[in-house]
C-alpha cells in the first residue's frame, strides 16, 4: 500500500449521478434556504414586532462589534479600518491577499480575538524586511482541539507556501511544549533546543517532519513509529505565554533561527 | 457567481467531494446522498461566498465537513457502514472495476480502525486530493501536524493491510 494505491482505491463516480445532481441543483429556486423558512410564518403584529426587534439588535451588535482591519507596515500593526466582517490584508497595500470564504469557518479580527482573550493576545511588532502579511483570518477560540488562529506572512517573490511564515495560536486545550502528538513539537530530542526571551522559555525546532513523501515500512522499528525529519525545511518556535500557545512556523530556508527568535521577542 | 463558473467548479469539485465522503462513510449510496446534500447547500448559499476558485473549494469542503458531522451525529454512525454497493462507471474495464471495488471494500474495513480525525485527514488527502496546506486551512490543524498524522495513519493502514494478507 502506498500513496498511489490510496488514490486508486477511490470508487468511481457514476456519470448519471453527476448529471442528475447537476440538474437537480440547478432547478432549486435561488431563494430556497434564504426565504423558505420564513414563508410559512403568518404575518401578525407580534411576528412583525419580533422581526423588527431582531433587526434592531443585529444592527446594534454590528455597529458595536464590527472588526477592524490591521496590517503590518514594516515594523508594526499600524493600520485599522472599520467596516468589514473579516480581516485581511488591506487592499491599498496588498491587492493579492488571498480570499477566505466568509463561512465557514467564521473569522474575526485580531482585536476581537484579543478581546475574547481578555487582552492577553500578543502579535509581532517586527518581521524581517520583505515579508508581507497575506492572510490574517482568525478563528474564534472556540474549538479546544484546534490551533485557533492563523496569520501568514509571505516573503516577496517566493513561490506559494515556500516562503511562508505562519503564526498559529491556541487558547484552549493547550498541549505541553514537548512530547505530545498534538503539540507539533514531536521532534526527536536532538532536533530541538530551549531558547529564552522576554522571560519566556521556548522550544526551537530544527527542520520539519518531512511529509513530501511517505517513508517505507521500515520506519516502524521494534513496533515503534519513527518519524523522518528533514533539515532543509526551515525552523519553528513554540512557546506558551499568558495562557496562550504560540507556534511560529516557516518552511522558508532563508529565514534564520535568530530572526525567528527576534520576531518572537517583538511580540507585544 | 455566474452560472458558467458554477458549472465549471461543479465538474471539478464533484468527484473530490464524492471521494471524500466515500472514504469517510465507506458506503457509495451514502456518499452520493451526502455529496448531493453538500452541493445543494452550496448552491443555496452561493451568494454568501466571495473569493477565488481555491477559496470556493475550501468553502465547499467546509460545508462537506459539516454535512459529515451531521450525518455521524444525527444517525449515530460511529463506525463505517460497509455496504455491497454496486459501482457503475462507463470507463473502467470489468477487471479494473472489480479490483477497485475489492480494494475499496478492504480499505473501508481498515479505515474503521483509525480514529475519527485520522479518517477525516485520510479522506481529505486521498479522497478529496487536497494538499497538506489546504487540509490545514480547512481543519485548523497546523500543516506539520497534518503531515505527521497522515504519515502515522498511512503507516498504520499499511501494517493492517499486511496483516490481512
Amino acid at each position: 500500500m502506498n500513496d498511489d494505491f490510496l488514490y486508486r482505491a477511490r470508487p468511481p463516480l457514476r456519470r448519471d449521478f453527476a448529471d442528475q445532481l447537476y440538474e437537480r441543483v440547478r432547478r432549486l429556486p435561488w431563494w430556497m434556504g434564504v426565504w423558505g423558512g420564513y414563508r410559512s410564518r403568518k404575518l401578525t403584529i407580534r411576528n412583525a414586532f419580533l422581526a423588527l426587534l431582531i433587526v434592531a439588535v443585529a444592527a446594534c451588535t454590528y455597529a458595536v462589534t464590527t472588526p477592524r482591519n490591521v496590517h503590518v507596515d514594516g515594523f508594526g500593526w499600524v493600520q485599522e479600518h472599520r467596516g468589514q466582517r473579516t480581516l485581511y490584508a488591506a487592499d491599498s497595500w496588498n491587492s493579492s491577499a488571498p480570499s477566505v470564504p466568509s463561512s465557514p469557518p467564521s473569522l474575526v479580527s485580531v482585536e476581537v480575538a484579543d478581546e475574547m482573550l481578555d487582552g492577553r493576545l500578543k502579535f509581532p511588532t517586527w518581521v524581517p524586511e520583505g515579508y508581507q502579511l497575506v492572510n490574517s483570518g482568525l478563528r474564534p477560540p472556540l474549538i479546544p482541539s484546534h490551533w485557533d488562529t492563523l496569520v501568514t506572512w509571505r516573503r516577496e517573490g517566493s513561490a506559494d507556501g515556500q516562503g511562508d511564515l505562519i503564526l498559529y495560536l491556541r487558547s484552549q486545550g493547550i498541549p505541553p511544549l514537548e512530547g505530545h502528538e498534538e503539540s507539533y513539537v514531536e521532534a526527536p530530542r536532538h532536533r530541538w533546543e530551549e531558547v529564552h526571551f522576554r522571560n519566556v522559555t521556548a522550544i526551537l525546532v530544527k527542520g520539519h517532519f518531512d511529509w513530501r513523501s511517505m517513508p517505507p515500512l521500515e520506519e516502524w522499528q521494534d513496533g515503534k513509529f519513527v518519524i523522518r525529519w528533514s533539515d532543509d525545511l526551515g525552523y519553528s518556535l513554540h512557546w506558551h505565554e499568558d495562557g496562550i500557545a504560540y507556534l511560529l512556523e516557516t518552511y522558508d530556508r532563508g529565514l534564520l533561527p535568530q530572526e525567528l527568535i527576534k520576531i518572537a521577542e517583538s511580540f507585544r | 457567481m455566474e452560472e458558467h463558473q458554477w458549472e465549471e467548479l461543479y465538474r471539478t469539485l464533484l468527484p473530490r467531494v464524492f471521494h471524500y465522503f466515500s472514504y469517510r462513510v465507506g458506503s457509495i449510496p451514502q456518499a452520493e446522498d451526502l455529496t448531493a446534500t453538500t452541493f445543494e447547500k452550496a448552491w443555496r448559499s452561493r451568494w454568501r461566498f466571495r473569493g477565488d476558485e481555491d477559496g470556493f473549494a475550501r468553502w465547499v469542503f467546509g460545508i462537506a465537513r459539516h454535512v459529515a458531522a451531521d450525518y455521524f451525529r444525527k444517525d449515530g454512525h460511529v463506525t463505517l457502514a460497509l455496504e455491497k454497493a454496486r459501482l457503475v462507471d462507463e470507463h473502467p474495464s470489468p477487471e479494473e472495476y472489480a479490483q477497485t471495488k475489492d480494494d475499496f471494500e478492504r480499505l473501508t474495513i481498515l479505515l474503521q480502525k483509525l480514529s475519527v480525525r485520522e479518517r477525516e485527514l485520510i479522506a481529505l488527502k486521498y479522497g478529496a486530493g487536497m494538499t497538506n496546506r489546504a487540509i490545514a486551512e480547512v481543519t485548523g490543524l497546523s500543516e506539520s501536524n497534518v503531515g505527521t498524522i497522515l504519515h502515522r495513519s498511512v503507516n498504520r493502514l499499511r501494517l493492517l493491510w499486511k496483516e490481512k494478507e
